[in-house]
């Protein structure tokens, strides 16, 4: 019976490993709950939408990451996507389902261009998509001309205008099941599902970790492996992309400065959910609490009314110590 | 006088696997000791622990009368002990040179290198094995078998007192053996107290003064070279009789399935060619081998088979014109290929069922969809058609390749290769570092899939394993098809006619 259960628990291991940093958070909440403000329900879903934008981008972050690589364009191709989405729907007018296929194509086209500088010109994945961080950057302030694109613009004959919020905007940021949940936070469950189905359940899910573990055998054993490193990119422009569309709904606007840094978030979450950076190892259950881990963290250490900076310092600090708690138990496993 | 090195009930367990289970065994100054077992049987790991690359759970090593607890392996290099493990462990991206240095250069961090001294000694590394190899080339180009010697060349070149070798010649053609084999006797000579670790029985019992045999982490078996037999070595190792069946044929069909005219691939930087003008018919469900001293083609011809080189010529395959640009799209005309080296065979971070399968998955029939049932019950019965053993009484494909021993990792890379079920089949010392048992398995195995119409380019520095499975034989030199057996072959013209012109080339 102990025997079974130590098996057991052995094989459980990497769930465990990756839940106990997140465990430690909430017991910190609930220690340092202020005055109970961390039992309300409220609290909880204003981490879930709070989280959600990062959380899609991590969802993409996975599948680059399982394969091998790293996608530093997260956060600009955000911006862009914000940018674009706003500028479509709230100045040229465009009905919503156009605007967001036009949207999510961009983001495609952003993530395939990275994949295949990675995949056929044998750039390193951080150089080439630093190059795109920096170009989709570039991209998004000059569309937006450098300022937020809003629903107060000059129009096309030089007049003033202010056009009503478009109802995508609205509708994203709304609330559902009765007020519990952001639409938003939808959004991400559903992108979430689509990476487990991608990962877990299709052909392309084995090319992208075997691509990741060991990219000459996976050669040699006939996986297409620049389609796996181009695919886990343009899904990555894609999510990204949608995070975009998600940004600009909750600001109510296109900042083509939103997304900064967020890449570091969404690799900080991915790492935290128990993947490699090395390759080949990651999940999207891991990765979903390490999107929670980071986001009640957050919440954790707002409430205790930290200041800002010495929020990033202690975030920075304990995802430190999270990942080497990780290593330190993944070395036991290895004997 | 004393041990040179002594182990004393040496126990060591992973998580679910009991690896070593009190293992004695003393090794003397001036005798060849060899270690036999079956794949799993815990060889690898007695050699890791003394090696101080793990730590036993219980038991302790005495080198020269005083207990050690290596931490590292230069904390073995100074005491006089050398190993060289299973898997070449040689830097990829470095040059051979740097790569053979590594850790042995000692000196102030900021010093400047001594480069010509550095060269002299990388240079004599080789010399100890009677390599020639270029010494600026990167490690992974290089091909399995140079990689090897070298490894081992360095590891006789730090003058040790305890050599221990595991599996050193699995990747060897019979000259470079017979090479390694001389001077593992010079050794001998010298007082040194060598731990040889083979599946190639043949070459146990040229060399060794003493055998101790391992199954199952224990050792059952330990004496004299002289007083245990083959047969009785053999079953000692399987804890069981070995059966042989001689290998059946059927008769040749007469459809062509691979046909190569005038293939050529010019080598970079060098008048000579790796392939000049090969020409070569197979047959469906023939088993054509390929022998060859190192560097003489055959590597080079599966490699371009399989879709890995570029060169001039022209191939068919079925009769359509077949000209793969990568291997990927060699698989996807269902050519497979099986790499020598493991590291390139097995990804071993995943797990068996997700190894055993990836080259299946492109196989026609099969949606994008992964079906869980149907792909385990596929893989469990290629683990069993390949005798696979992970540990367990019955194999666990949810286990990481990582922790298989040697043999049954190649067994998980020939499984796959069964499972993808290919048109033509490229191997690459298909049996690399399987016990005897399992080798027997598998070249049943290709005998099967060759009459179920697979044909199979078999390159193998074994002539024997090649004498054992294959149709036809054909010797290649300097790129060049230079002679061609039928069966029944003649085992002693076929062994000449590959040494012969290895030596007329060099
Ligand atoms: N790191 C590990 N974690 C778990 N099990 C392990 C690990 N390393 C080895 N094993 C297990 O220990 C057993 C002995 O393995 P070992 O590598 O010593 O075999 P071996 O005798 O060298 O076999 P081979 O001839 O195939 O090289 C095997 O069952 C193997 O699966
Ligand atoms: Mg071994």
């Amino acid at each position: 019976m102990k025997d079974h259960l130590l098996t057991w628990l052995g094989a459980q291991r990497s769930i465990l490993r990756v839940l106990l940093p997140l465990v430690i958070v909430l017991v910190i909440g609930s220690a340092f709950h202020s005055n109970g403000a961390f039992f309300a329900w409220e609290t909880h879903r204003a981490v879930l939408r709070e989280v959600s934008v990062h959380g899609i981008l991590a969802c993409g972050m996975t599948l680059v990451v399982v394969a091998g690589g790293i996608d530093l364009a997260v956060g600009s191709v955000l911006a862009l996507g914000a940018v674009s989405i706003a500028l479509l729907t709230m100045q040229r007018g465009w009905p919503a389902p156009l605007a967001v296929g036009a949207v999510l194509a961009m983001g495609a086209a952003c993530g395939a261009t990275s994949g295949t500088l990675v995949a056929f010109f044998r750039a390193p994945a951080f150089v080439a998509s630093l190059a795109m961080l920096v170009f989709a950057r570039g991209l998004a302030k000059l569309c937006a001309d450098g300022k937020k694109v809003t629903t107060h613009f000059v129009g096309p004959d030089g007049l003033d205008r202010t056009v009503p919020l478009p109802a995508l905007f609205e509708g994203l940021d709304d609330r559902v099941i009765g007020g519990q949940l952001s639409v938003v936070t939808l959004v991400f469950v559903a992108c979430a599902g689509v990476t487990w189905l991608l990962l877990s359940r299709m052909r392309i899910g084995r090319y992208l970790y075997a691509t990741g573990g060991n990219l000459e055998a996976a050669r040699l054993s006939g996986v297409p492996v620049r389609t796996a490193v181009i695919l886990a990119f343009v899904f990555s422009g894609v999510f990204s992309a949608i995070a975009g569309i998600c940004q600009a709904a909750q600001e109510t606007h296109g900042d083509p400065e939103t997304g900064m840094g967020y890449e570091l978030d969404a690799i900080a979450m991915v790492v935290l959910g128990g993947a490699s950076l090395t390759g080949g190892r990651g999940n999207m259950g891991g990765t979903l609490v390490g999107v929670l881990t980071v986001g009640y963290l957050q919440k954790v250490l707002s409430l205790n009314a930290f200041s800002l900076e010495a929020r990033l310092m202690l975030t920075g600090a304990i995802l430190v110590a999270a990942v080497l708690l990780q290593s330190r138990a993944m070395r036991g496993t290895e004997g | 006088m004393g041990a040179a090195l002594e182990l004393r009930s040496v126990t060591k367990s992973f998580v679910s696997t009991r690896a070593l289970g009190g293992v004695d065994l003393r090794l003397e100054p001036g005798e060849v000791h060899a270690l036999a077992g079956v794949n799993g049987a815990g060889k690898s790991t007695l050699i890791r622990i003394i090696a101080g690359a793990l730590a036993p759970d219980g038991g302790e090593v005495v080198v020269a009368g005083a207990p050690v607890r290596f931490r590292r392996p230069s904390d073995a290099a100074r005491s006089g002990v050398a190993v060289v493990h299973q898997e070449t462990s040689l830097v990829a991206s470095l040059s051979l040179e740097d790569a053979l240095l590594v850790g042995l250069d000692r000196g102030p961090l900021f010093g400047l290198l001594r480069t010509k001294e550095r060269r002299a000694r990388a240079r004599r590394m080789l010399d100890a094995v009677q390599l020639d190899a270029p010494l600026d080339t990167p490690v992974e180009a290089l091909p399995l078998a140079v990689r090897q010697l070298a490894e081992i060349g360095r590891a006789l070149s730090t003058d040790p007192r305890v050599l221990v070798l595991d599996e050193p010649t699995s990747a060897l053609g019979e000259a470079d053996s017979d090479v390694l084999l001389d001077r593992v006797r010079s050794m001998r000579e010298r007082g040194v107290a060598v731990l040889f670790c083979s599946h190639r029985l043949d070459e146990v019992y040229r060399i060794a003064d003493r055998i101790t045999v391992l199954r199952d982490g224990r050792v059952v078996a330990a004496d004299s070279v002289r007083r245990i037999g083959r047969a009785e070595l053999v079953s000692a190792m399987l804890g069981a009789e070995l059966e042989t069946t001689p290998p059946m044929r059927s008769e040749r069909s007469s459809t062509r399935r691979l046909e190569l005219r005038d293939v050529t691939i010019e080598k970079r930087g060098s008048s000579r060619r790796e392939l000049d003008r090969v020409g070569l018919e197979v047959a469906a469900g023939e088993i054509v081998g390929l022998a060859a001293v190192r560097g003489g083609g055959s590597e080079a011809l599966i490699a371009f088979v399989a879709g890995l080189s570029r060169g001039a010529g022209a191939m068919t395959l079925d009769g359509e014109p077949y000209a793969p640009r990568s291997a990927t799209e060699a698989a996807d005309r269902g050519v497979l290929f099986l790499a020598a080296d493991r590291r390139h065979s097995v990804i071993a971070d995943l797990n068996v069922r997700w190894n055993t399968s990836l080259s299946a998955l492109r196989r026609g029939g099969r949606g994008r969809w992964i079906r869980t049932e149907r792909e385990r019950r596929e893989v469990e019965h290629a683990a069993k058609r390949v005798s696979l053993h992970t540990g367990g009484t019955s194999p666990d494909i949810e286990r990481s390749v990582r922790v298989l021993s040697g043999g049954n990792q190649q067994k998980v890379a020939f499984a796959r290769c069964l499972m993808a079920e290919p048109r033509l089949l490229c191997l690459h010392e298909p049996s690399r570092g399987v016990d005897v048992g399992a080798q027997r398995d598998i070249h049943a195995l290709i005998g099967e899939i060759a009459r179920a119409g697979t044909s199979v380019l078999v390159a193998s520095s074994e002539t024997d394993e090649l004498v054992s499975i294959c149709d036809r034989i054909v010797v290649l030199a300097a790129g060049r098809i230079v002679g061609a057996f039928e069966r029944p072959f003649d085992r002693e013209a076929l062994a000449h006619a590959v040494l012969q012109t290895g030596v007329a080339q060099s």
